[in-house]
C-alpha cells in the first residue's frame, strides 16, 4: 500500500544555550494542522518522547547470525584442510608445514598491505549505517491535535508494539496557533539526539510549522514529496491494535517500582528455553502478581492492590518489548496495565499527569497482530446501515472527541448501534479509541480512506465464512440465556460435512466463549482467533437479530 | 572567540574530525575563567560520547569548589549515564545546601535509580549521600523518605536494603514522620 506525504521544508530542532526548538513539518496534502507551544514540564516530556522513539525503531524479529565471512574463511582453507585430512604419510608433513607457514606470511603480508583499505571501507560502512538510520523509521509517527490535548501516534517496524504519547494542552505554556486534525510528520533519527537536550533551563518549543499551508502556490522547490510503500499486515496491525483498545480489559494499577521489578528480573537473565512469558495472577482487592517463567520466579506487589471485580489468570508473550518502558518509568506517577486476555495484546499506560504515554504490544513478537492475534475478529461487528453510521461519525467530527453515550445522546442513535458504527470507524483507522478518557477519537490514518476491500479480510477463516452466509449453508440451532451470556449453537455445512459450533456472547454482543468440532478450533482453541464456522454462525446471529 | 564564547563552543558538535580535533585543541588551551556554567552547560549536553568525555575532562580540571552548585543546576538534568558518575563526584553537602540544586536531586535519583542494570558506582554513591543528607533536617527528611520508599519495593536486593536501612534511620530520627513505610515492632521478650 503506497502512502504519498508532501512535505514544506524538513523537521528541524535546534539548540542552543537558552533554547530548544522542534519544528515539526506536517504533510501538507493532509487538511491543515498545526500547533505552537512551549513545553512546560520538560523532564517528564524528554524522557516519554524518547521512549516513544524507542517504539519507533523496535525491531525484535529474529536477526540471523551473520556466517558470510565464516564460509568465506572455510573456502580459503578448505582446500588445506582436505589435505590435511587426508594425508597420513609423514613424508608430506614437513613439506606441507613449510607451505603452509610461507602461505601465512604471505597472508600476513597481505593483510598489512591491505590494511588501510579494510580501515577505510569500515569507516565508510559506519558512515552509511549512520547516515542510513532514517531507513529504520517505516512510517513517519501522526500526530493529532485535539481540543483538549496533542498526542502522537507510532507503529514498530516488526509490526508487533505500538506507542502512543498524549499530552493535555496544560502541560504547554504560551499556546499560539492551533487547528485540529491529524497529520503525519517528517521524522530522522537526528530528533532522538536532539530530544536529549531538552532541560528546564532552556525554553522548548514544539511546532507543527503551520508555515507549509499558506504558500501552496509560490516555492514550489521547497515542497519534498515522499512516497513509501507499506506492507499490508503493518497497516493491518496499526488498525487492529486500534480495535483492542476499544475492548474490555483487565486493569491492574502498578508502582512504577513494580514494573521496573519485572524489566530488572527479565535483563538478569536470559532464558534459553520455553514457556518464555508473564503470568499475571489477578484477584480483586488482592496483590497483583507476577510469576516469570521459565525460572517461575514470582513477584509480588504488596502496594499494588488489584481494583477490578473480576480475577484471572493472563499470560503475556513478548515481554522483552517491556524494556521500551525502562526510560519512560522513572519520573512517572503510575503504571496501568489493561490485559485483554490470554495470547491477546495488552496495553501499558505511563502516566506523569498531564502526559500519558501509551505502550501496546501484540499478542506476541513475531506473530504479529493479523496472522495471529485476530482480536479484532472478537470486536463487536453488528451491522450498521450507512446512514447511521455515518450520522455517528459526522457528530464525532463536530467534536473531535466524544464518549459514546453522549454520541448517542447527540445522535440519537441507540448506544449499541452508535458503538458498533465507532468500531466498524476504528477498524477502518479512521476513529480511535482513547484509554486514558474513555472516549472515542476523530484520526484519519491516512490521508485517503484506506482500502478496506484488501485489508478487511485478516485471515481466510474470514473469507470462507463470509462465503458460507452467501450460500446459505448456515442453519442456527438454539438460543440460550446464562449468566447474562447468549450461547448460541447451530450448525454449518462445509464441504459436505456438517459442524456443530458453538459460540456465548456477551450483553455487549461480544464473543467471550466459542466451540466447534472442527481441526481449526481443535488445533488452535481460540488462540488463532474464531474458526470460519464460529465466525459464520456468529454473523448469521447477528443477520437475525438485526 | 572569548567574546562569543558560548557560540564559538559549539564548533565541537561538528560531524568533520578536522573541525572537531581543531575545536578540542583549542578549547582545551582557553583559560579557566572562559568556562562559564554556559558554555560547559553547552559542551556537556551534547550527546556524541567523546564530547561529553571532553567536557568531563574540562570539568574535572576547571571545577572550584565554591562553583560546584552552579554547574550541579545544569548538570543535574542530564540523561547520560557517564554524567550520573561525574556529578556524584561533585556533589557535596555544600552544593547541596542550595535547595533549587536539591530539587533537582531528587528527579535525578529516581532516574539513576531505575536503570536497569547500569550505573551501579553511580546508585551507591546516591544513596549514601542521600541517606546522610536525610538525617540532617525533618524537611530533607521528608522530601526524600518518598524516595527511599518507592525504593524499597526494588527487586534489586542491594538498593532494598539500603533503603530499608535508610528509612529505618529517618524514623529513628524524626519520630512520627508522615508516609514512612516502615514500623518498628519490638522484639518479643522471652523468658527462659
Amino acid at each position: 500500500m503506497e502512502f504519498q506525504h508532501r512535505y514544506f521544508g524538513e523537521t528541524s530542532a535546534a539548540t542552543s544555550a537558552t533554547a530548544s526548538e522542534f519544528s515539526f513539518a506536517p504533510d501538507t496534502l493532509r487538511e491543515p494542522t498545526f500547533f505552537v507551544g512551549e513545553v512546560a514540564d520538560h523532564l517528564p516530556f524528554r524522557e516519554a518522547i524518547s521512549a516513544l522513539h524507542h517504539v519507533v525503531v523496535s525491531d525484535m524479529r529474529f536477526q540471523p547470525k551473520d556466517r558470510t565471512a565464516y564460509f568465506a574463511w572455510l573456502k580459503q582453507h578448505e582446500q588445506q584442510l582436505l589435505t590435511e585430512a587426508l594425508t597420513h604419510q609423514q613424508e608430506i608433513k614437513p613439506r606441507l608445514e613449510a607451505v603452509r607457514h610461507e602461505l601465512g606470511e604471505l597472508y600476513k603480508r597481505m593483510n598489512k598491505l591491505m590494511e588501510p583499505f579494510y580501515g577505510a571501507r569500515k569507516k565508510y560502512f559506519d558512515w552509511l549505517y549512520k547516515q542510513n538510520r532514517d531507513a529504520w523509521i517505516v512510517l513517519d509517527p501522526v500526530i493529532t491535535v485535539h481540543p483538549d490535548e496533542i498526542f502522537f501516534e507510532c507503529f514498530s517496524r516488526d509490526e508487533s508494539t505500538y506507542g502512543r504519547l498524549s499530552c493535555d494542552h496544560e502541560t504547554f505554556k504560551r499556546i499560539g496557533d492551533m487547528s485540529y486534525g491529524t497529520t503525519n510528520i517528517d521524522y530522522s533519527h537526528a530528533l532522538y539526539d536532539e530530544f536529549q537536550k531538552i532541560r528546564s533551563y532552556r525554553t522548548t518549543s514544539l511546532s507543527i510549522d503551520p508555515k507549509g499551508f499558506d504558500v501552496q502556490t509560490t516555492g514550489e522547490e521547497l515542497y519534498r514529496e515522499e512516497k513509501i510503500d507499506l506492507p499490508d499486515s503493518w497497516v493491518r496491525g496499526f488498525l487492529q491494535v486500534s480495535s483492542a483498545m476499544a475492548l474490555p480489559a483487565h486493569v491492574a494499577e502498578l508502582h512504577p517500582m513494580d514494573m521496573h521489578a519485572i524489566l530488572s528480573r527479565l535483563a538478569q537473565r536470559k532464558e534459553r528455553h520455553g514457556p518464555r512469558s508473564l503470568r499475571f495472577f489477578l484477584e480483586p482487592d488482592k496483590p497483583i502478581r507476577v510469576l516469570i517463567e521459565p525460572w517461575n520466579e514470582m513477584l509480588e506487589f504488596r502496594r499494588s492492590i488489584y481494583k477490578g471485580t473480576s480475577g484471572g489468570e493472563i499470560r503475556m508473550w513478548g515481554r522483552r518489548r517491556l524494556a521500551i518502558l525502562a526510560r519512560a518509568l522513572p519520573l512517572a506517577k503510575s503504571v496501568r496495565l489493561h490485559l485483554l486476555g490470554t495470547g491477546l495484546p495488552s496495553f501499558a499506560v505511563v502516566d506523569y499527569g498531564g502526559l500519558r504515554f501509551t505502550l501496546g504490544m501484540s499478542g506476541w513478537t513475531s506473530n504479529d497482530w493479523s496472522r495471529a492475534g485476530q482480536f479484532d475478529l472478537l470486536a463487536p461487528r453488528r451491522e450498521v446501515d450507512e446512514a447511521t453510521a455515518q450520522r455517528v461519525f459526522d457528530a464525532l467530527k463536530t467534536c473531535h472527541s466524544s464518549s459514546v453515550a453522549s454520541l448517542s445522546a447527540a445522535t440519537g442513535v441507540d448506544s449499541g448501534l452508535a458503538a458498533a458504527a465507532l468500531t466498524a470507524y476504528t477498524q477502518a483507522g479512521r476513529v480511535m479509541y482513547d484509554l486514558d478518557k474513555q472516549v472515542f477519537r476523530l484520526r484519519e490514518l491516512a490521508r485517503e480512506p484506506l482500502p478496506m476491500g484488501t485489508l478487511r479480510f485478516a485471515s481466510p477463516q474470514e473469507e470462507k465464512a463470509d462465503r458460507f452466509i452467501a450460500a446459505k449453508l448456515v442453519t442456527i440451532g438454539t438460543v440460550a440465556e446464562r449468566d447474562g451470556r447468549r450461547v448460541i449453537d447451530g450448525q454449518v455445512l462445509d464441504n459436505a460435512k456438517t459442524y456443530k459450533p458453538m459460540i456465548a456472547l456477551d450483553a455487549d454482543d461480544r464473543l467471550v466463549d466459542a466451540r466447534c468440532d472442527c481441526y481449526f478450533y481443535g488445533h488452535n482453541k481460540l488462540m488463532r482467533g474464531p474458526c470460519e464456522h464460529m465466525l459464520a454462525l456468529r454473523r448469521l446471529f447477528h443477520g437475525h437479530a438485526a | 572567540m572569548l567574546a562569543e564564547a558560548e557560540d564559538a563552543v559549539l564548533l565541537v558538535e561538528s560531524d568533520w574530525d578536522g573541525v572537531y580535533e581543531f575545536a578540542q585543541s583549542y578549547f582545551e588551551r582557553w583559560p579557566e575563567e572562559a568556562w562559564t556554567p554556559e558554555v560547559m552547560g553547552i559542551a556537556a549536553d551534547s550527546t556524541k560520547p567523546k564530547v561529553q568525555a571532553f567536557a568531563r575532562a574540562v570539568l574535572r580540571r576547571t571545577l572550584k569548589p565554591g562553583d560546584a552548585s552552579v554547574q550541579l543546576m545544569r548538570l543535574l538534568e542530564h540523561p547520560a549515564t557517564s554524567m550520573h558518575l561525574l556529578i556524584t563526584e561533585v556533589l557535596t553537602s555544600e552544593a547541596a545546601q542550595n535547595s533549587e540544586v536539591f530539587n533537582k536531586i531528587l528527579p535525578l535519583a529516581r532516574i539513576v535509580f531505575m536503570q536497569v542494570n547500569k550505573g551501579r558506582a553511580a546508585k551507591d554513591r546516591l544513596a549514601a549521600f542521600l541517606h546522610a543528607e536525610a538525617l540532617k533536617t525533618r524537611e530533607r527528611a521528608e522530601r526524600i523518605a518518598p524516595l527511599f520508599a518507592s525504593l524499597s519495593l526494588s527487586a534489586i536486593e542491594r538498593d532494598r536494603t539500603r533503603a530499608v536501612l535508610a528509612l529505618r534511620d529517618i524514623g529513628e530520627a524524626f519520630p512520627g514522620l508522615p508516609g514512612l513505610p516502615l514500623e518498628r515492632i519490638a522484639l518479643r521478650e522471652r523468658t527462659a
